[in-house]
Parts: C-alpha cells; structure tokens; sequence
C-alpha cells in the first residue's frame, strides 16, 4: 500500500494524500474522503487515515483531500461561493484519481458538512456511483420527536433519582448526564440550522434520482443526532411513499459518537464502510 | 507552503514547509512541533496561520507530523516519545535543507514542547519556544482520560458506559500504547531540564499551572529561561473548535513576536 502527497486542481491549490493498495486487483469505484466541519483531512481523530487504510487493504483506492482554504489547500485564486467551490473542489479530486489510477467510478464520502457536500456532488457529476453520508441530513417524526421526549424524561428522573442517594449517602455528584447530555444535542441541533438541510420533498426528490440512476447510497447516523434521528426505520417512516427509502442502505448507531471518539466505534465505521462497499463494487485489474 | 514527504521508507513523515516569501537578514527558521493527538488536530490551523505570517516576513517554516500521527505514516500505536525526538531532529536537517538556512528555532506546543526539550542538543536548535509543556505525565494522562469521560458522559449513547479503564490504550480518539503510556508517566517536572546553552522562551498561561511551577524551578537554577505569560486560555482540546477560537489573535501575536526576535 502506497500513500503519496498529491497537489492538484486546476490551480494546483488543492493537497491530499492518495491511498493506493498496490494490488494487481482493486476494486473498481474510488473513494474521496472529505473534510468533517473545520477539521483538515485527517479526519476527526484521524478517522479519514483509518478509513483510507481500511480501504487500501480492501483493494480500494481513496484520495481524502482539504477543501480549497482549508487544511494544507489554498484558497482558489478564482474562489466561487463555499458550496461552489466545494463541488469544483470535489470534481478536481475525482479527475485527479481518475488520471492517477484506472478508476473512473467514485463515492463520495463524509461526515457532517462532508456528508452534506457528498449529497449536492452526486446529484452533479455522474460519475458518482456511491455517497456515504453520517450524520447528514435528518428528518424528524413523530416517533423520533417522541423518543426523544421519553428519553430526556427518563433521564432526569434517574438523575433526580441518583442525587437523592447521593444526598442520603453525603456524596457528592458528578454534573448530572441529562442537562449536558441535552444541552450537547440542542447545540448540535442549533448547528444544523445552518447548514441548508434540504426540504423533505427536495431530499426526496434529489434521492430519488441518485437511486433511479443506480447511485448506491449509505447513510448512517450517530447517537449524536439522537436529537432529531433515533430509531432504526426512521428513514423509511419519514419517507413513507417514497421508493427510494427501501432501496438505499440506512443504519443507526447510537452508541457511536459524532466525532467516532472511541477506537473501538472507529473499527466498527471501517467494517462497515468496507462491508458496503465490496457488498456492490467489482474487482478489476489495476492499470499497469 | 510545499507539502511533501520526508524521512525513510521505513519511517515516512509528512511535512509543509512555508517558504521565505521576502528576505530576510536573518539565516533561521522555524520549526513547529505538534502536541499530541487531538490537541494537534485543534491546533492545525494556528499553526497554518503562524507559519503562513512568518513567511510573509522572511522567516522559513515547517510544520510537520511525528510518524504515526497526521499524514504520517505509522499507525496511532507506533508513536513513542524517543523516535518523535528523532522525528525532530530529522525535520530539523529536512528544514534547513529546503531553507537554505543554518539555524533553526523549535516552537513546540504541549507534549510537542516536552519532545523538544528531549530532543534539543547542542547542535541544535539555536533557540526553543515552549508553550504550555506538559512536565507532569501522570497528570497530563490523567487529564485525558477525564476529558474522554466527561465527553462521552455528555453523549446520549455513551452514558451508561462512563468508564475508562485504568491504562486504558487509547486518549481521546487515539491510540496510545503500552510503551508510551509508561515513557508520558515518566515525565516528572523535576527531571525535565533544559537544554545546556540554549535559550529557552516559555509561554505559560494566566492560571497557576504545572508549566508556571516548573519554569520557577529553572528560573532558580539560573537557566537562560524566559517566561511569558499569555493571558487567552487556549481551549486545547475543544472539539471542532465549537465556541472557541480556531486561531486566538493574543497567542497568534505572541508566538509571531517571539519566533521573529532575533538571536
């Protein structure tokens, strides 16, 4: 397995690092991995290292690369508007494996706002075969909004539960998990107002397509959405009607954190990054 | 700013460097050494800024990952303390090189700045800054691990499973062996000297803390320390810097007067 600094776009502003299996056989789609939020392209705790790795013993070539501006890239000297540039950006990464390497069929790959530019890059280039999105887009309903209720409750009675003992006992106690637990939720709730969530009409319109044209997509959600996503056939409830939701992959994991802090959530988003991709993908000879 | 790969095949490291973008009358550089871990990822963007303004003005910088964290190569396991000094020294000869320089300052952060402690000698490097250097590594592990607690007890699915083992192989997100879980608990303020004959420029914060203590002690002995009190709290393992500054002008100020004073 190969990993070489690359500095490419049609400005030679843009620096990642392409990982290479080095294997005659690879598989045939490529994955960009992109930047979560502010972070540069390692990825939060270096997930994006760890996936590219995962990846490359997996026969799958990936280019995880900083934005225009962020990381090591600089700012375009023609810069468009941040969604704009981002697409551009994402276009320059595919041509850039494409040049490199044989592969000519690409997923797109993020989390959070990552996630975000995976979802609008599809829809533009048809060369996107695959989106894998966590913690993208949610889409509240009726039971998630009453999960959710139940939960906080549930929470503040066993916290009012365990400072009464404590009191009993005259033990001091730790910030109770329920106020911070929620408070970290609502920020991370207050966050995604920010980021243009499509309508569900859009999303489902914009869905539609990608499926209808054989993109394969996997969007999975952390329990750090729990907030708006958090139950297991939310998807599907909050599409109802809509085709696309039977046909795309969707998973829950509310014991992984939005950041994949714990190296053990980290090898489990590996696995099942890897597990999606070989369940759809062919192998084919690497060029020589 | 060229990214590129350095060191050997078996030990491949990552770096940027900024070149000189006017002259300079002065023949140094700069070289930057991470913290670890997630204090690196929340300090990347400083550390852009910084070397991104010293090049502006005529100094030289690199900035780099030790191997096994970054862009590096190497797994979260494969770091310890004695090779990330090596890894120093090696950016050191790689900056100069590239610089067309002779002499180098070290600028390290946290852990970053107790490597360079490790790794200075008299051949280099002509003068260190540190920033807030961990001189306590039982206490440094410690303060990880509750870091890890208190945020995964804030997160809805983690509640119920609180607990960080004792020895635990991993630190907020990365690895952390069994080798350099002993070589961090072996740093002890009273064995941390600075090196003989180098100037030592130390950044400590407002608050009392293990950094401000320990200066005292070199301050005693008569090092060639000088210490400089930064009055923002850098927030340094903020994740996705939320509600905090990415790149504080005091500390950004600070750092660029004392990496372009002159030797």
């Amino acid at each position: 397995m190969t990993e070489t600094v690359e500095v490419f776009g049609p400005h030679g502003n843009l620096v990642g690092t392409l990982h290479h299996p080095g294997s005659p056989e690879l598989r045939d789609v490529a994955v960009v991995l992109l930047n979560a939020g502010v972070i540069h392209r390692i990825g939060p705790h270096r997930i994006n290292v760890k996936l590219a790795r995962a990846l490359g013993r997996a026969g799958v070539v990936s280019l995880r690369f900083d934005l225009s501006g962020q990381g090591d890239s600089r700012v375009a000297p023609d810069a468009s508007p941040h969604l704009q540039q981002a697409l551009g950006d994402v276009r320059a990464a595919m041509d850039h494996i494409a040049a490199r390497t044989s592969i000519r069929r690409f997923v797109i790959a993020g989390i959070c706002s990552g996630a975000d530019h995976a979802y609008r890059v599809a829809g533009a280039d048809p060369r996107v075969a695959g989106i894998w999105m966590m913690d993208g887009f949610t889409f509240p309903t009726r039971r998630s909004r009453l999960v959710q209720f139940a939960w906080r409750i549930r929470r503040r009675l066993r916290e009012g539960a365990k400072a009464l003992l404590d009191r009993s006992a005259g033990a001091t106690r730790d910030v109770p998990d329920a106020a911070v637990a929620t408070q970290r939720l609502q920020r991370r709730a207050a966050a995604d107002q920010s980021r243009g969530v499509p309508s569900p009409a859009d999303f489902a319109r914009h869905m539609q397509g990608l499926v209808d044209r054989g993109v394969n997509a996997y969007l999975l959600y952390s329990g750090d959405v729990f907030y708006d996503h958090n139950y297991a056939n939310q998807l599907r409830d909050a599409f109802r009607g809509h085709a696309f939701a039977a046909r795309v992959r969707c998973d829950f994991l509310p014991e992984i954190d939005h950041t994949v802090t714990r190296l053990q959530a980290q090898r489990r988003i590996e696995a099942l990054l890897v597990e999606w991709i070989e369940a759809w993908s062919e192998k084919v000879q690497a060029r020589a | 700013m060229t990214p590129f790969r350095f060191g050997t095949t078996q030990r491949p490291l990552y770096g940027v460097l900024h070149a000189a973008a006017a002259p300079s009358r002065r023949d140094t550089a700069v070289l930057l050494c991470n913290p670890f871990g997630q204090e690196a990822v929340r300090i990347h963007r400083f550390g852009r800024v910084l070397a991104e303004r010293l090049a502006r003005v005529g100094v030289p910088v690199l900035r780099f990952d030790y191997f096994g964290t970054g862009d590096s190569g190497g797994d979260d396991n494969d770091g310890d303390l004695i090779g990330w000094a090596d890894d120093v020294r090696t950016a050191h000869l790689e900056l100069l090189n590239r610089s067309q320089t002779t002499r180098a300052i070290w600028a390290g952060m946290r852990l970053g700045a107790t490597i360079a402690l490790g790794a200075a000698s008299t051949e280099m490097p002509a003068r260190i800054v540190l920033w807030e250097p961990i001189v306590d590594g039982a206490r440094y592990l410690k303060a990880l691990d509750d870091h890890t607690v208190r945020s995964m007890a804030s997160f809805y699915g983690m509640a119920r499973n609180r607990q960080i083992p004792a020895n635990s192989n991993e630190a907020i997100g990365f690895g952390i062996d069994s080798r350099l879980r002993q070589q961090l608990l072996q740093i002890d303020a009273d064995a941390l000297r600075l090196p003989r004959g180098v100037d030592v420029d130390l950044i400590v914060p407002r608050a009392e803390s293990d950094a401000k203590a320990w200066s005292a002690g070199r301050l005693a002995e008569g090092s060639r320390l000088r210490q400089h009190r930064l009055d923002h709290e850098f927030q340094w393992t903020a994740e996705e810097a939320l509600n905090t500054a990415l790149v504080p002008i005091e500390a950004l100020s600070l750092l660029m007067h004392l990496l372009e004073l002159p030797e």
